[in-house]
Parts: structure tokens; C-alpha cells; sequence
């Protein structure tokens, strides 16, 4: 174990490091302070570039720009009350009115130490735990992995979207599209419909670019307004910087929020918007004056922030130690762990261990460029939001191109666009397409584990699952229950509206 | 999720400003012609699932390492069928609130809705033109187009912000990808837009890499 930490420091004494990580987090910062634009959708484009990366410099690049597209969410939540991201919604109750009493200054720092606390803390526990996590894992076998894959996948489709039937249906969507091209199994091609091309399967890079890159910059278009926001920002009155004593005063609350984001990162699906609400929530339980909550209350910006932000590290723990995203960012960055020939489960931390634990610190340290980019930036971003529409969408699309050309084929560039307009009009419907692409992902190690699984099961399928494994049957019970659960759910809140007539 | 919410947005009851459960349905519902598209959609999916489980084993190319197999059930269409099987069955399942919905016509006409998805579809058609021109003109010409097209589009007309960005957009992603990150990029099949392209390439090259 020390021997493998001593390997992991030495990957991370290079600059290099550090320069990416800092580019990651400034490109990351810049779109999640763009309430049009999405951190997803910056990681989609910028993929192919981690690929050309060495490992050790393309994913905590990649990583960089998630943890800054987070926190860069709040810029426009807190200045003009507009989301940058879904995860600062509970960040506009208190923002704007933080900002009308002339506070926008201290409330934007209060959201940046909150953040890097939050998401700090989270890594160095992630770090901690990841290993001893991984160790467990190792002791269960195919049936057990398949159960939990589904467990995860229902819980993803489940609470991702609006609709339950709709992730899961999407889910469904990216299963089948995994299936296509040869079988993991015994090599057979499948659906490949006489084309060359698909035999290799489905190329995960245009199909990601396509679905969420795509969207976006259609749903950009839609509206004849000139920028993502009309209101007016100015940066430079947005008052004085934040007081010792008023940051003190919320570090309770930052801490409680860390707590609250740690759980709920390590469970697949649920992410940060609850993360952020559910911080919001106990902040202001929490507080002798919860009356001040939504008139302005610097706690009511520490809650949510600490909350969301904490929750990127431990997405990481059944990413890595399960080959399990928990979200679109997650599944993103499985590509990329793939791409540079890191198959994420149990054993990557014995045959990679050192360049995962260099990973993980570098994430760790990655926060101590994240307080000092934000601090320096925080203005100019709080202007960037006012860019016009104009500038971005060309580039936004030609950066899409170049990611789906980076495969080397043109003609992925047909899977990007004919992905990208299915994504649209299901989005419109409203889609989940996070499921999809995880359930895409997952699609192999599904088909992996459930053949072995039959192949020990000889036949008796249901003894095998439910009486001889019962870590297995525990999740495919826990999977049907949360399924009538939803069903339930939706039964009692909507009386009169019968699911079937 | 709700209690989590308690401390934000503005609270009240129906007489201040808080919609009633009817008109919060109503808002949140899909718009009559979505919820047309949604049934169609759903159908359609129910379909394709359909139709691929029942067509599973004829999708499967002959060859493979059949000797692997042990399990006499177990072949390379069980699992997708499984997949589509379920699709479809949830497709089938989905088609029923949505019908309700179109049915109903609980959900209220979104103003300029046509307007939106025509402009969505214009920017569809540029996407679509960028991608099919890209090999024929090289990255740098046809970006150049779509960059042009899709700003004016969005209503960039003043002649000193439009140029440079026309000209410095696509020039600048092809040198950074190319020349510093290697990620390679179609040049034109016409030789001499190719041509152009190069000597653009290594002018900038003698500038920015010594």
C-alpha cells in the first residue's frame, strides 16, 4: 500500500498536472456560470481531448471541469437568480436577495468555500474509503454484480428524471444500443444490420457528443433572445469581499452540508440537486433564525453549495470500484477510464492502483487551485454570462465536431447527428438521456455478468439468485420494491388519474 | 424534496399567487402538440421493441465461439431480447398517460411553440449541411460556413464582430487541435481549398511554434 502511495506521489509531481487541471477547472467554471450551457455538455465536447492526454493528465482534466462547472452554476444563481446548473437551484433562494442588499460579493466567495470545503472533504474521505470499499467488492462474484448493476439502474432511471417510465425506458434504449456489434460472450456480431462500421459496436464518443451536446445547442436556438440572460450584471457593485466572522459562522453548516453530500454521492442516480436541496433544508432546520432563509442568509448559500460540491468525490466510489456511473458525468468519465484502457471495478486497484490513487489525490488537490481560480475569476465570469448566443453556438458545434472527428471516422459524424436529433425531440418529451448513455455503458457488463451467472445457475435460475445469494437477491428485491414503491407513489398522488384505465 | 424547498420560493396559499393543483398540472403537463409527438413516440418505440425481439435471432451474424456456450439456453439474443422485451413493454405502458394527456388537452399551448422548434430545425438543417460538407471543404471552409450561417442566425450583423469571428473560430480550433493536441481534422478533397488550408496551417505554425 505505501509502496503504491509513493508511486501515486511521484505521478503527481509534474506541473503538467496542475496545468490541466487548472484548464479543466476554468473551462468547467466558465460553462456552469452559462445558464444555457451545461457542465455535461462540456465534458461531452472535451472528451476526445482527455483521450489524447496520458492518463494521468486527461482524466484530472476532465475532473477539473466537473468540479468547477458545479460551482460555476452559482454564479448566475446568486447575481441574477437564474440556475447555471441544476444544482444550484436552492443556490437562488438566498442569492438574489443577497445581491440586491449589495452582498453579491460575499455571497459569491461564501458559494466558492463552500464548495471547495465540501468537495475537499468528500475527496480526502473518497480516498480513504475507496480502497477498503474496493477490497469488500472483491469478495463478490457475477451474480451479486449484476444485481447491484440493476439495482443502480433502476434507482438512475427512477430518480434522474420527472418521469420514472421514462428513465427507464430510456434506460432500456441505451441497454439495446449496447448491444450492438460483437458479443462480449462468444464473439458473435449482432444488429449490425450488413454495416462494417457497427460491427465494433456503437462508438461511445459520438453517441455521448450527439445526446448531450446536441440538445443543447438546439434548445439554445429555440429562443429569439440574444444571450442566455437579458438581465443586467454588474460585477463590479456586487459590495465587499466576505468577513472572517461571517464565514465562521457558516462553517457548521458547511461541514453538516459535506456530511449530507458525501452520502448522497455515493448513491447512484439521486446527485446533486437533491444534494443542494436537502443541504438547504437542514441549514435552515439547523438555524436559530430560519425566518431570514430566502430574504438573504449567507447560510442559505453554504448549505447548498458545501452540499452539491461534496458530492463528486464519492460518485467516484461505485464508478471506480464497480464500473458503476451514477450520473452522465460519471458515465463520461467511465469513458474516458476505458479509453485509456482502465477498466473500472474491484481489481483496477490492484493492477492500477498507483495511477488510481494518483487520480484521486490529484482531485484532492485539484481544490486548492479550484479557491484560488475562483477567487481570481469570479468577476470575469460574472460578466462572461452576459455573452451573446451568437459567439457561442458556432462554437460550441464546431468543438462537437472536432470531438466526433477525433475517432478518425467521418462518418460517426451521422451517428453524432442522428443521436443528437433523437436526443432533442426525447428531451423535449422529457426524456431522462442520462440513462440512456449509463444504461449504454452498461449494457456489456450486464450481458457479461448475467451469462455467468446463468452458466453457475445450470438451469435453476431462481434458487440460484434468491436462495443461494442472497447479497443478489437483497438487491433484485430491493430493485422490485423501489419499483412499486414508484408505482405506489404515483398512485397516491395523482387519485384520479388511473395509470390504466 | 418538497420540505426541502420550504425556505425558498415565495409561500403562500390560492390567494396568493400559488396555482391550484388543476392549473399546477395544467403547467406542468405537456403542450397539446407535444403530447401528440409523445404518443407517436412512445408507439413507435413499442414498435422497434417489438420488432427486434421477435427479429433478434435473424440480426445475429453466423460465426461466433459457439463451443463457449455451456448453457444450453443461453445465446447471444437472449439478453437483447430481454432489453427489447422490456422496452416494449414499457413503451406500451408510457403510451397510456400519454394519451390521457393528449386526450385531456390538460396541457396549456406554449406561446411561439411552432416558432421555437422551426428555429430548432434550422439549426438542425446548418448542423446537418456542416456535417455532410465537412469532408468535401475541410474543417476550416465548412466551419467557416456554419460559423457564418449560425451567427447570422442569431442575429450577429455588425460587419466588425461578424468577420473576425468567421475567420478566427474555425482557424483557431483547427490550429489548437491539430498542431497542439493532434487530434487530426479532414482537410478538403479539393485540392486546391486544401492547398489554402495548409499554407494557412504553417503560417500560423512558423508564428506560434517556433
Amino acid at each position: 500500500m505505501l509502496a503504491t502511495l509513493g508511486q501515486s506521489v511521484e505521478l503527481l509531481l509534474r506541473w503538467d498536472v496542475y496545468l490541466y487541471i487548472s484548464a479543466g477547472l476554468m473551462v468547467g467554471m466558465f460553462v456552469g456560470a452559462m445558464p444555457g450551457l451545461t457542465t455535461i455538455l462540456a465534458m461531452a465536447v472535451l472528451l476526445p481531448i482527455s483521450f489524447k492526454l496520458e492518463p494521468m493528465l486527461g482524466i484530472p482534466f476532465l475532473i477539473g471541469v466537473y468540479k468547477g462547472g458545479i460551482y460555476g452554476g452559482s454564479i448566475p444563481a446568486i447575481l441574477v437568480g437564474i440556475p447555471g446548473t441544476g444544482a444550484s437551484i436552492a443556490t437562488t433562494f438566498d442569492g438574489p436577495p443577497l445581491t440586491r442588499q449589495g452582498k453579491g460579493r460575499k455571497a459569491l466567495e461564501m458559494a466558492l468555500y463552500a464548495s471547495v470545503i465540501g468537495d475537499a472533504l468528500s475527496d480526502i474521505l473518497t480516498l480513504l474509503l475507496i480502497g477498503l470499499i474496493a477490497r469488500i467488492i472483491l469478495l463478490i462474484g457475477p451474480p451479486e454484480v449484476f444485481a447491484i448493476i440493476i439495482f443502480s439502474l433502476i434507482l438512475i432511471a427512477s430518480v434522474s428524471g420527472e418521469s420514472g417510465l421514462k428513465g427507464a425506458i430510456a434506460a432500456c434504449i441505451g441497454v439495446g444500443l449496447g448491444f450492438v456489434g460483437t458479443e462480449s460472450v462468444d464473439g458473435e456480431a449482432r444488429m449490425t444490420f450488413g454495416l462494417e462500421a457497427l460491427v465494433g459496436g456503437i462508438p461511445l464518443i459520438p453517441l455521448v457528443i450527439g445526446v448531450f451536446a446536441m440538445p443543447e445547442v438546439l434548445e439554445a436556438v429555440e429562443s429569439r433572445a440574444r444571450g442566455f440572460i437579458n438581465e443586467n450584471v454588474d460585477a463590479a457593485r456586487s459590495g465587499e469581499s466576505l468577513r472572517w466572522h461571517e464565514f465562521k459562522r457558516s462553517i457548521r453548516t458547511i461541514l453538516r452540508s459535506t456530511v449530507i453530500g458525501t452520502g448522497i454521492g455515493m448513491v447512484p442516480g439521486v446527485g446533486q440537486v437533491v444534494a443542494a436541496f436537502i443541504g438547504y433544508s437542514a441549514a435552515k432546520r439547523a438555524s436559530k433564525h430560519p425566518e431570514t432563509f430566502g430574504k438573504g442568509e449567507l447560510d442559505g448559500i453554504a448549505g447548498p453549495e458545501a452540499a452539491n460540491n461534496a458530492v463528486n468525490g464519492p460518485t467516484l466510489v461505485p464508478l471506480l470500484t464497480l464500473g458503476i456511473p451514477g450520473d452522465n458525468i460519471t458515465a463520461i468519465l467511465l469513458g474516458a477510464f476505458v479509453a485509456h484502457g482502465m477498466r473500472p471495478g474491484p481489481q483496477i486497484f490492484n493492477e492500477q492502483g498507483a495511477l488510481i490513487y494518483a487520480i484521486l489525490i490529484a482531485a484532492v488537490l485539484a481544490n486548492l487551485l479550484f479557491v484560488v481560480l475562483g477567487y481570481v475569476l469570479l468577476k470575469p465570469f460574472a460578466k462572461a454570462i452576459q455573452l451573446p448566443k451568437a459567439y457561442l453556438v458556432p462554437v460550441i458545434l464546431a468543438l462537437a465536431f472536432v470531438g466526433t472527428l477525433s475517432t478518425g471516422s467521418a462518418s460517426d459524424l451521422g451517428i453524432m447527428m442522428v443521436a443528437g436529433i433523437c436526443a432533442y425531440i426525447l428531451k423535449k418529451l422529457r426524456y431522462d438521456l442520462a440513462p440512456l448513455i449509463i444504461g449504454f455503458i452498461l449494457a456489456e457488463p450486464i450481458e457479461l455478468r448475467l451469462s455467468q451467472s446463468l452458466i453457475y445457475a445450470r438451469g435453476d435460475i431462481f434458487n440460484f439468485f434468491f436462495l443461494q445469494r442472497p447479497i443478489a437477491s437483497f438487491f433484485l428485491l430491493a430493485g422490485i420494491a423501489w419499483i412499486a414503491g414508484m408505482v405506489y407513489v404515483r398512485y397516491r398522488r395523482r387519485p384520479g388519474v388511473a395509470m390504466i384505465p | 424534496m418538497t420540505d426541502a424547498t420550504q425556505g425558498g420560493p415565495p409561500a403562500g396559499g390560492s390567494g396568493s399567487g400559488v396555482p391550484a393543483t388543476g392549473e399546477i398540472d395544467a403547467l406542468v403537463a405537456l403542450t397539446p402538440m407535444m403530447a401528440r409527438v409523445d404518443v407517436a413516440v412512445a408507439a413507435l418505440l413499442a414498435l422497434i421493441g417489438a420488432t427486434l425481439t421477435v427479429a433478434m435471432p435473424m440480426l445475429i451474424a453466423s460465426g461466433g465461439i459457439d463451443t463457449e456456450r455451456d448453457f444450453s439456453t443461453l445465446s447471444s439474443a437472449l439478453i437483447p431480447r430481454l432489453a427489447f422485451g422490456s422496452l416494449t413493454v414499457l413503451a406500451l405502458v408510457a403510451m397510456v398517460p400519454a394519451v390521457q394527456t393528449m386526450r385531456s388537452g390538460i396541457g396549456r399551448p406554449r406561446a411561439d411553440e411552432l416558432g421555437r422548434m422551426q428555429r430548432a430545425g434550422i439549426a438542425a438543417a446548418i448542423a446537418i449541411a456542416y456535417a455532410a460538407s465537412v469532408t468535401l471543404l475541410g474543417y476550416i471552409l465548412s466551419t467557416m460556413l456554419m460559423t457564418a450561417a449560425m451567427a447570422y442566425y442569431l442575429g450577429l450583423r455588425n460587419p466588425a464582430a461578424f468577420i473576425p469571428t468567421v475567420l478566427i473560430v474555425p482557424v483557431a480550433i483547427r490550429f489548437v487541435f491539430e498542431r497542439l493536441l493532434l487530434i487530426s481534422l479532414p482537410r478538403s478533397s479539393i485540392e486546391s481549398i486544401g492547398l489554402v488550408e495548409d499554407a494557412v496551417m504553417r503560417f500560423l505554425v512558423r508564428i506560434f511554434i517556433p
